[in-house]
């Protein structure tokens, strides 16, 4: 017998609800480096903030990570943080050191050292109806 | 539609990973009010308290739909 589990959109929507979030986060619909399962929350995440606005009348808007650091929404971060979360991906992209130049294999991450973009999605029902 | 500052939000990041945190919504949830991060990986999705550092909730789930 197949049990049934919860998707990742309801489990969203549940804890959106209890937690009062007044907002959604993703890492946009490529996932910011392409990497399919980013992709997939993206679009959980907006799944989620349909059924949010549609069935429990709850507007959140989703910050979408902009790959090209382009969005409208600009979040300062603190560089050395960042540098130490690229550093626990040394094991698989190489060489890494705090303050040298990015090996080629981080170059799409050198952007976020400084600034985190964001687009802002509404529910797309909600611009359907305006 | 005009939205608060980011400073006025409680987030709710969703990644795939631990690791995505730090390198994609720190500076987010750090700048908001209060973040809270759904982390959706091998079929089970976890709820961290961002603010806290705790893990709030853990739920087995079909990660894709």
């Amino acid at each position: 017998m197949v049990e049934h589990r919860e998707s990742l959109t309801e489990f969203i929507v549940d804890r959106a609800r209890r937690l009062g979030s007044t907002a959604l986060a993703s890492m946009g619909d490529l996932g910011y480096c392409g990497h399919a399962d980013h992709s997939a929350a993206h679009y959980a995440a907006l799944a989620a903030q349909e059924i949010l606005y549609t069935r429990h009348d709850i507007t959140l808007p989703v910050f979408s990570l902009n790959h090209r650091h382009e969005g409208s929404v600009v979040v300062p971060v603190q560089r050395n943080r960042k540098l130490s979360a690229l550093a626990l991906h040394a094991s698989q992209f190489g060489f890494l050191q705090s303050g040298s130049d990015l090996p080629p294999t981080h170059r799409i991450y050198e952007p976020l050292l400084y600034a985190e973009t964001y687009d802002t999605i509404l529910p797309a029902a909600l611009s359907m109806a305006a | 539609m005009q939205f608060a500052p980011i400073t006025r939000h409680d987030i709710l990041s969703i990644v795939s990973h631990p690791d995505d945190v730090e390198m994609h919504h720190s500076g987010l949830l750090e700048t908001a009010r209060s973040g809270h991060v759904i982390i959706a990986t091998d079929g089970e999705a976890s709820t961290v308290d961002y603010t806290r550092r705790s893990l709030c909730r853990r739920r087995n789930i079909a990660h894709r739909t």
